[in-house]
């Protein structure tokens, strides 16, 4: 048995090594976003009242190939960007849950009827998300820029006013300073404290629990499941496999459509992520909400399929179907990957020195009070 | 499996026989329907056994820290118990071949 420390820091590379890549891809398009989208026709549709503005965003979720971890920053700048919160959470439960490989390989291993009911559940429960935590959520407009991420003032949102008219390459430029300069340190500090508190769950939890209590036909094994799925770090795609022996091994359908939607619509380092950032009412209705929904989806298919229930399939077919899932899966090269996990771990030492600086203000950098090198 | 289990498994030759694993249930599978006499053909249980088999080990394979392959915890506690299922699975399946045979 590997000791508690062994386990934890292994389990928090491997969570910063898996979703790194796709932490600083949605960090990009965060910079775009947050450039582009004030004056967009995007943000018009999606602010659209009633179920428009909701579909929308499940939409743009869904062409989006990133975990739950990854799609922080976009839905953070979607937010600051003047998009309604409903279709903001929307969008942020519907990118990492809707994913054609995901899909696919559902489809091989885990069988039709609770592929269609992920595919069903997938597409509703974001929808639902959407409209709770526009309902109940936070009621506070999106602050401009926090004041901790504002040490290099250039980025910040005073000196941008003259945004409009800068030229096109210019704004990209401008776009991405701000996603990696401003809203990098925040979210990365955020993330490695969700990061460090999921690892350390995980490797708490002792593995014989999945099997026991998802194993377990009852309420409480859908709500063991839920708790579990929506606290670790899981990424729909690795998961499925799992999913499927889970299943073999005589789970519940119900537990198993329960364990897979909430471990791939959040985890601890996202709620965390969104908890600063969003705001704490919204991630408790999201959490909740979520939760409560899934337990009611996985009860409607324990009915429907039964308990007992097993996915019958052609072996080959399925073997096929997992290849073309993972042909899908876009999978970022190991040397990718550590690099951008160091570019994450730099990223979330430089927050916590700028919350370091924030909290104790005794010296202030070089550079005087000037802003934009106008002095 | 027991490669992924020591946490010392390098990443490219490990990656390498999961693939082998796969293409070799392939053949496996595409030899087992030529075979007329359906008590001699090998169950589907234990096939589609072998196919989630085949799924964990290329989720293992995606578990790269640095050159090696360090699975999760859970992950490793579902290769073993699947294997011990395909192991089972086979014992039972090579006593019915004996007694009928």
């Amino acid at each position: 048995m590997m000791p508690w420390t062994m386990q934890f820091v292994q389990t928090t590379w491997a969570i910063v090594l898996e979703s790194a890549t796709w932490i600083l891809i949605s960090l990009f398009f965060a910079g775009l976003i947050h450039e582009f989208m004030p004056s967009s026709g995007l943000k018009k549709h999606l602010n659209r009242k009633g179920p428009g503005g909701m579909g929308s965003a499940v939409a743009l979720g869904g062409v989006l190939p990133i975990c739950s971890c990854g799609v922080i920053p976009i839905s953070v700048s979607l937010y600051r960007a003047g998009v309604r919160i409903g279709p903001v959470m929307a969008f942020t439960a519907a990118t990492p849950i809707i994913n054609p490989a995901a899909v696919i390989l559902s489809f091989g291993l885990l069988g039709t009827q609770i592929t269609l009911a992920y595919i069903l559940l997938g597409l509703l429960l974001p929808f639902f998300l959407g409209m709770m935590t526009e309902r109940f959520g936070d009621k506070t407009a999106p602050p401009e820029e926090e004041a901790v991420t504002t040490s290099d003032c250039c980025s910040a949102s005073p000196c941008e006013s003259g945004v409009a008219r800068q030229a096109f390459p210019q704004r990209i430029v401008s776009g991405l300073r701000w996603g990696f300069l401003t809203l990098g340190p925040t979210i990365g500090f955020y993330l490695a404290i969700g990061i460090l508190l999921a690892a350390a769950l995980s490797a708490s939890i002792p593995v014989e629990w999945s099997e026991r209590y998802l194993g377990a036909d009852s309420v409480f094994g859908l709500l063991a499941a839920a708790l579990l799925g929506a606290s670790i770090y899981v990424c729909a795609v690795a998961h499925i496999p799992l999913v499927a022996t889970l299943l073999a091994s005589g789970a519940g359908p119900g537990a198993a459509i329960v364990f897979l939607v909430t471990g791939t619509a959040t985890n601890l380092p996202e709620l965390f992520a969104l908890y600063k950032t969003i705001g704490r009412r919204t991630v408790i209705i999201y959490t909740s909400s979520l939760i409560v929904s899934s337990l009611v989806a996985g009860v409607g298919v324990n009915l429907w399929l039964g308990a007992g229930f097993s996915p019958v399939f052609d072996p080959l077919a399925s073997l096929d179907l997992i290849d073309t899932g993972e042909k899908l899966w876009l999978s970022p090269g190991a040397l990718m990957n550590a690099l951008a996990a160091w570019a994450i771990v730099a990223l979330a030492t430089w927050g916590f020195w700028l919350r370091f600086r924030q909290r104790f203000p005794g010296r202030r950098l070089p550079g005087g009070s000037g802003c934009c090198g106008s002095d | 499996m027991q490669e992924a289990r020591s946490a010392q498994a390098k990443a490219t030759p490990f990656r390498i026989d999961v693939t082998l694993y796969r293409e070799s249930l392939r053949t496996l599978m595409l030899d087992n329907r030529k075979i007329n006499n359906e008590k001699d053909r090998i169950p589907q249980n234990i096939l589609i056994n072998m196919v989630r088999m085949s799924a964990l080990l290329s989720s293992a394979a995606e578990c790269k820290t640095g050159r090696y392959i360090v699975c999760p915890p859970e992950l490793m506690t579902k290769l073993s118990s699947q294997q011990q299922l395909i192991s089972k699975d086979f014992d039972s399946f090579k006593a019915s071949l004996n007694g009928t045979g």
